[in-house]
């Protein structure tokens, strides 16, 4: 479209002539492109009612100036139009006009020239229009009207009735399927007096002259310097008028008008000729009188050979509607148009009415409100997918963590399992140990016999073996469950008579289940201290092991827990914090505290495998057979201390004789318990274990 | 149609084109984003639940490093994986810590399932009665799981009363959720056992070669050169003569008695298992 509206054709009908006047624009400057004209057969608006008898004859005759045979007076336009082709059919069809502006002129006897002091109102328009124009006209809305300034004077110009030039331009379209863009129509002396105003270079005040002098139309324009002052109308009849005729109606309209001569003429329109300026040029000799040739307009090569100054002049009604085409937006301009409202209409494809500004409004609303709604979805999604990006590696980094922890707890989990296989596994299995335990003992106690054989017997044993006392073997068949002597023989060795016997047995019972159970009870009673020690953050750092640490065990524990001393060591030992057994050595107290058992077992058995022979493994082994005893595990607790009760001098050895005497007492051993604490009294009095001792040994 | 009305109806059309394309493509975003903001929720409950599951892990990876210290340490422990090789490897650790040799034989039995959790094996040798106690012991007490279904021990010769024969079928149990065996220390064995040889026969037809001292007197070879009440002189095969009073040493045992009267002297002597006397006559000597 931007394109488009840098080509106009200018189209002007006058009389039985057509003419077309193509022009481009590129930045300010206008070409001529080609100039085309067409004669009619007659006039456009020569039916009209207004022209009624107006026809011209000669419009008819073949332009080689043959009389013709052909009399179709009483044929109609429209019934030839029916079945010839126009002459301007061809033109349009000639020229691109669908790629231009096209600018037409409107006719001149279809203007009515209202005189009004100021710019009216639309209903002042309507009034003033309908007072002066057929009715059928006003109703059917074949009228336009634009304000037109002469000399400051301000005239409704309106024109009425159909432009024939437009119709046949919209005829022309649709038979070539085609849209043209029509950007005006315009009465012949406002497109003229526009073009002398935008290419005049006359000096302020200088009086100049347009005279055109076309087929139908003649008039004479003047200007004050570029402002236009006056419209002389020269009538004349004549098609082809002398050109004294014309100086003589020009000077009459001069003179009624009471003007002076021009300082300068142009001339141009159909009837411009050579002769007619020279002629007008010796008639008023104060006037420099010239064809209108337009020296504004550019003329490329082909264009400069093809037109001549007297052709320009000629088109000059045509150019002058092409080039107000091509600089109506520009300031100066005559705003002047009388293209038809419809047509205006239908070339605004854009134009809105309130329903599509409603719906624009709303297209408008909408579209913000979606946009703002996918921004803020689009910002949602962003956002959440960062997050989700986020949270996916939080989830990814715990689920792991979590599934190993998992995996421990499973592993914790399947301890006990474990342990459950393991006593289902060991159930009346592994009587070996205390069947060859029990054999030995007996035999031991029942000299002069002997196993010859040991063996496994369906679901038991069977020993076989002598002796040289019979009643032994009664008492050998009670030494298991179900004994049964299957025979006892006698023979002489030498002079001595022995007794052979074979006995079978049923296996003895052995408490695995029991030393599993400690197992389990162990691991139970270690996972509730770890549920306990989530509790307990403030553990006793300064590295003595706290009486506390004794007092919440089980009720044997807590008997001894009420009555044990505790061996500290001196806090000289532990001063030196770099050495490793120092730290060990409160490794294991705080694991003491922590009632870390296995741990503290652990650490324990490392410390006194690495420092066998340090101060503080002897309260490091104290510690191990204390909790022992906690645990009820009497026997690794005097595994523990057996070696520190063969040292009196140990400074831990009352301590430990005081927990030995318990362990014994657990055992139901009262006299060795007695014996290891009246130990304390006698040897270490002073002692503050000799006190629990006295006390204990009362209370026995 | 007008522009107007045209351009009303192609806004319209765009409006309602707008609208609908607008929907979709909101009602999908929002589904989207519903569908990450409800994923997000989910993963936030999912890390809520971690976080409290995690809040205890601190005590979990405690329970579990001591759980290891543990299993290491407790009386019975199934271990992961068994092979012959391990089990025979673990039999000679059992040695090591018995600080023992016995010579055994060791065969894997073929009674086994396929998809049992247990190998069976045979073991048999001779050796000292005390040394297969101690190793039936361990193998029953330390802390891998191995039953030992039977046994058999016999006596050996007299000449090494306190050796045995023995045989033994036992099998190693093992699950994938066990300790792996190197992990597993020595356990102490408590349970003490009598040192005394039950199998060692006391009294035997045919003595057992014994070291006897040469510069003792053999019995079997001496004749009685003379007799006080406190006194007896014997001569030996070799000529020497020896002088005894009662109590003196002689080869198996001692002088018990001297019978200057009745000329006999009575030696108490345990060759064969048990104590036998052995009177010798002044007459009976030649």
């Amino acid at each position: 479209m931007a394109k488009q509206k840098r080509t106009a054709y200018g189209i002007a009908e006058d009389g039985v002539s057509i003419k077309l006047a193509y022009l481009t624009r590129d930045g300010q400057q206008i070409s001529l492109q080609a100039l085309e004209q067409v004669e009619l057969e007659q006039s456009l608006y020569q039916h009209l009612p207004a022209q009624p008898a107006e026809a011209q004859p000669e419009a008819w005759k073949p332009e080689n100036g043959s009389s013709g045979e052909l009399q179709v007076e009483d044929i109609s336009l429209d019934t030839i139009s029916s079945f010839r082709t126009q002459p301007y059919e061809k033109l349009f069809q000639t020229y691109s006009l669908n790629q231009g502006l096209l600018a037409i002129n409107a006719f001149e006897e279809q203007f009515i020239k209202l005189p009004i002091g100021s710019e009216p109102t639309a209903k002042q328009k309507q009034k003033l229009v309908r007072e002066n124009i057929p009715a059928a006209e006003f109703k059917e809305k074949h009228w336009q009207t634009s304000v037109v300034s002469i000399n400051e004077q301000p005239e409704l110009w309106v024109h009425h009735g159909n432009n024939r030039l437009l119709e046949i331009l919209e005829a022309a379209q649709k038979s070539q399927k085609t849209r043209f863009y029509f950007k005006l129509a315009d009465a012949n002396e406002t497109a003229l007096a526009n073009l002398y105003m935008h290419t005049s270079t006359a000096a302020e005040g200088e009086k100049n002259m347009v005279l055109y002098l076309g087929r139908d139309f003649r008039r004479a324009l003047l200007f004050e310097g570029r402002k236009w002052t006056f419209s002389l109308p020269i009538s004349i009849t004549q098609q082809q008028p002398d050109i004294d005729i014309v100086y003589s109606k020009l000077s009459l309209a001069l003179d009624e008008a009471h003007l002076a001569d021009p300082q300068n003429l142009y001339v141009c329109g159909d009837n411009c000729f050579l002769d007619s300026v020279e002629y007008l040029r010796t008639q008023l000799p104060n006037t420099n009188v010239e064809m209108w040739h337009l020296n504004n307009l550019y003329l490329d090569g082909d264009a400069a050979q093809l037109y001549e100054a007297d052709m320009i002049a000629r088109f000059a009604l045509p150019i002058a509607l092409a080039w107000k085409a091509l600089t109506m937006e520009e300031a100066g301009v005559v705003k002047s148009n009388f293209l038809p409202g419809y047509i205006r209409e239908s070339q605004k494809s854009f134009k809105l009415a309130w329903h599509g500004y409603l719906l624009f409004a709303l297209l408008f609303l909408a579209t913000l409100f979606l946009a703002f709604t996918y921004a803020n979805l689009k910002n949602s999604i962003i956002r959440e997918n960062t997050l989700n990006k986020t949270l996916t590696r939080e989830y990814t980094v715990k689920k792991q963590q979590a599934e190993s922890m998992l995996a421990m707890q499973r592993a914790i989990e399947q301890q006990n399992k474990n342990l459950e296989i393991i006593k289902t596994l060991l159930t009346d299995k592994n009587p070996w140990t205390e069947i060859v335990t029990r054999l030995n003992n007996s035999f031991q106690t029942h000299p002069t016999s002997w196993i010859t054989n040991l063996r496994k017997e369906g679901e038991g044993i069977k020993v076989t073996g002598v002796t040289t006392y019979r009643p032994n073997i009664v008492y050998f068949a009670s030494v298991f469950p179900n004994g049964s002597i299957i025979n006892a023989k006698h023979r002489e060795i030498r002079s001595f008579t022995v007794w052979d016997f074979e006995i079978n047995y049923s296996y003895p019972e052995v408490d695995w289940y029991k030393m599993m159970e400690t197992d389990a009870e162990n691991l139970r009673r270690y996972q509730e201290e770890q549920r306990e020690l989530q509790l307990k953050k403030d553990l006793d750092a300064q590295g003595k092991p706290t009486a506390a640490a004794g007092k919440s065990q089980d009720e044997q524990v807590s008997a001894i827990g009420s009555a044990i001393d505790i061996p500290y060591p001196d806090k000289k030992l532990l001063e030196n914090t770099n050495d490793p057994a120092v730290k060990a050595y409160k490794d294991i107290v705080t694991a003491f505290n922590a009632r870390n058992n296995w741990l503290m077992v652990d650490l324990g058995v490392k410390y006194i495998n690495n420092y066998p022979r340090n101060t503080l493994t002897s309260y490091v082994r104290w510690y191990l057979a204390y909790r022992a005893v906690q645990n009820k595990e009497n026997d690794k607790a005097l595994i523990w201390i057996e070696p520190m009760l063969s040292n009196k001098r140990d400074a831990v050895y009352p301590y430990t004789a005081l927990l030995a005497g318990m362990i014994y007492k657990n055992h139901g051993n009262k006299q060795a318990a007695d014996n290891y604490w009246r130990s304390i009294t006698q040897d270490y009095p002073q002692h503050p274990t000799a006190r629990t001792a006295r006390k204990l040994i009362d209370a026995q | 149609m007008t522009n107007t009305q045209r351009n009303t109806l192609v806004i319209g059309i765009i409006l309602a084109l707008v609208a609908g394309v607008g929907y979709y493509v909101t009602h999908r975003l929002k589904k989207e984003d519903d569908q990450i903001k409800a994923k997000n929720q989910t993963l936030r409950t999912e890390i809520v639940k971690l976080d409290k599951m995690l809040a205890q892990r601190e005590a979990i990876e405690r329970q579990f490093e001591a759980l290891k210290i543990m299993i290491a340490q407790q009386t019975k422990v199934l271990i992961q994986n068994d092979t012959p090789a391990i089990t025979y490897n673990y039999l000679l650790q059992i040695l090591k810590w018995m600080k023992r040799n016995i010579n055994f034989d060791f065969s894997l039995s073929s009674k086994k399932a396929p998809d049992s959790s247990w190998n069976e094996y045979i073991v048999q040798g001779s050796a000292h009665y005390m040394s297969v106690v101690n190793f039936i012991k361990q193998l029953e007490y330390q802390r891998p799981v191995l039953t030992i279904d039977e046994i058999t021990m016999a006596e050996h010769t007299v000449a090494v009363s306190d050796t045995v024969q023995f045989s033994m079928v036992f099998k190693t149990h093992f699950s994938p959720e066990g300790a792996a065996i190197e992990t597993v220390p020595e356990k102490e064995v408590p349970a003490y056992t009598s040192p005394y040889v039950s199998f060692r026969p006391r009294i035997y037809d045919t003595p057992p070669e014994m070291e006897i001292d040469p510069a003792l007197l053999q019995i079997d070879k001496t004749v009685i050169v003379g007799m006080t009440p406190t006194r007896v002189f014997l001569r030996d095969d070799r000529g020497i003569i020896h002088i005894l009073s009662i109590g003196d040493r002689v080869a198996y045992g001692y002088l018990y008695s001297i019978d200057s009267k009745q000329e006999k002297i009575v030696f108490r002597l345990n060759q064969y298992g048990s104590t036998e006397d052995k009177t010798l006559f002044m007459q009976a000597t030649k």
